[in-house]
């Protein structure tokens, strides 16, 4: 869907801001651009839709050089988000949202009946807050009508840079997995920049970690926080490793098989629950074992001891580092 | 000499005539100087700028003057509405320059930014997100221009354009304080009330 084919961009002779960048993404995939400011990632991200043009190599979108297409229909052609949102102060809610939409001339039934869906798919209700100028939005608000803009003309590909970065972490937290879900059921190819480790492991299909202007290390989330494999990784995790883990090891591989569902616990747990999941599950339900199902379907149980057993595996694991096991 | 009634709307034709002149070649100026960075527009805003230093008395003798010395090749009237209008034209340009520039380069580049990643072309990006944020300021502007112009024009009333400066200059000649009073009260209020419209169009921009 999107690919970096020796990508570099400079902004002087010494300086580089991406250097020989490759990256292929597929199709309906998170890709999360993970760095420390100034390592590159935005400007990476902005190559995309030609905010940037790169000085060496190519981009291509869809198969074809970024540089050669219409840069006018490619940029309606893919959703942004920004941090801070930036919605238009002089326009309302439901304006702020067919922006993209009204450029390529739908029709005004189709722009009503759109905004109407993603205000509701975004948990706001269309009738209070359609009218609405972002001054009067909260934080949360604001940044669920960028994302719902991003997404008017179901664009195939979303770029988001640090979106959920200027809000308080309740906040952040509860629109990070609302996005999630909305994510998993869109199936778009979805492109996001954060510093955000937590962020990155939550959301991320596979992390991109930045450096510098270098591609450190190309992973999937869980393979990301498992194996970091060079010095600048571990350094980058150090003391979250641990936590991380909880958050992306699964039980898959810790609780029994059964037959039957002997329990009488209300919860269920899935293989693909996380520890730190688990564990949560565990404190609400206080049960000595839970049952495990794959959609309908029984699987086994987890006992908390072996859940338990599994968390100390991780913690032993950890790097040698001693704030990580203290707290 | 005509009655109240008839100078005072005198007085708003010749303000409203020049600010219109004013406005359409200062906003359309500004937008451009807003686009070159450089030292083109700052040339451009100092020598407006200057203008705006000619004392109002001075600039109407030099106006006048040129006029009858170009006589020849362009016989125009070098009394009357038009000597008038030039001047207050050459005063409207720059508040209504300045401000339309200042405007439009105080749109946040992050707006810009994503307006350009949705894509809009650049008249678009002009048209939907610019100038809509670019109103309060640019207005501004314009209701600093329309009030000194209506001051002005009380001084242009000299080359006899009309307006309430006939009777305020008549009651000078005279010595007569009411006469003074009659073309001076209703300029203020003139002046009071369109600051006050304006003021209201401006909040209004602002508040969307």
């Amino acid at each position: 869907m999107i690919r970096f084919e020796n990508v570099s961009k400079r902004y002087s002779k010494n300086h580089a801001a991406l250097s020989d960048f490759n990256l292929e993404i597929m199709e309906g995939e998170t890709v999360v651009f993970l760095g420390k400011s100034g390592s590159g990632k935005t400007t990476a991200l902005k190559l995309i839709n030609r905010l940037i043009t790169p000085s060496d190599g190519r981009v291509l979108v869809r198969g074809e050089d970024v540089c050669k297409q219409d840069v006018v229909s490619l940029r309606r052609s893919i959703g942004y988000a920004v941090q801070d949102v930036a919605l238009f102060p002089h326009m309302n809610v439901e304006d702020n949202i067919a922006v993209v939409p009204n450029l390529l001339k739908w029709d005004k039934k189709k722009i009503d009946r759109r905004v109407d869906e993603l205000l509701e798919m975004l948990g706001m209700c269309p009738r209070t807050f359609r009218k609405r100028y972002p001054s009067s939005l909260s934080g949360g608000q604001r940044q669920r009508v960028g994302v719902a803009r991003a997404l008017a003309a179901d664009p195939p590909i979303i770029l988001m840079d640090e979106p959920f970065g200027a809000l308080d972490p309740i906040t952040r937290e509860q629109i990070q997995n609302e996005f999630l879900e909305l994510s998993k059921k869109l199936k778009k190819t979805i492109v996001f920049v954060t510093h955000d480790l937590y962020e990155a492991v939550t959301i991320g299909d596979r992390i991109a970690l930045l450096d510098q202007g270098k591609l450190i290390q190309i992973s999937s989330s869980q393979e990301f926080v498992e194996n970091p494999p060079d010095a600048f990784s571990d350094e980058f995790l150090g003391k979250h490793r641990f936590q991380l883990s909880l958050m992306t090891k699964t039980i898959d591989e810790c609780f029994d098989d059964a037959k039957k569902n002997s329990l009488s616990a209300s919860l269920k747990l899935s293989p693909s629950t996380s520890l730190l999941e688990a564990l949560a599950l565990f404190k609400e339900e206080n049960a000595k074992a839970l049952p495990v199902y794959s959609g309908s379907s029984f699987k086994g149980e987890l006992m908390k001891e072996k859940l338990l057993d599994e968390i100390v595996k991780q913690l032993t694991q950890s790097p040698a580092d001693n704030e990580t096991t203290l707290i | 000499m005509k009655p109240l009634l008839y100078k005072t709307l005198e007085h708003i034709e010749l303000t409203f005539i020049s600010l219109f002149i004013a406005m359409l070649i200062a906003i359309p100026l500004g937008i451009f100087l807003s686009r070159t960075r450089g030292k083109f527009s700052q040339i451009l805003l100092r020598f407006v700028a200057m203008i705006q230093t000619i004392p109002g008395l001075a600039l109407i003798s030099l106006i006048v003057v040129m006029l009858a010395a170009l006589k020849e090749v362009f016989p125009l009237p070098t009394t009357g509405m038009l000597p008038a209008i030039l001047v207050l034209t050459l005063y409207a340009l720059l508040p209504i320059l300045s401000s339309t520039h200042a405007a439009l380069l105080q749109v946040g580049d992050k707006e810009k930014e994503v307006a350009c990643a949705m894509g809009m072309t650049k008249r678009q990006m002009l048209f939907y997100i610019e100038i809509p944020l670019s109103l309060p300021v640019l207005i501004n502007g314009v209701r600093i221009a329309l009030v000194t112009t209506i001051g002005m024009v009380t001084l242009t009333s000299l080359v006899g354009s009309g307006g309430l400066g006939d009777f305020i200059i008549q009651g000078l000649r005279t010595l007569q304080p009411s006469l003074v009073l009659k073309g001076t009260i209703p300029a203020a209020i003139l002046a009071i009330f369109f600051d006050l419209f304006l003021s209201k169009v401006e909040n209004y921009f602002k508040a969307a």
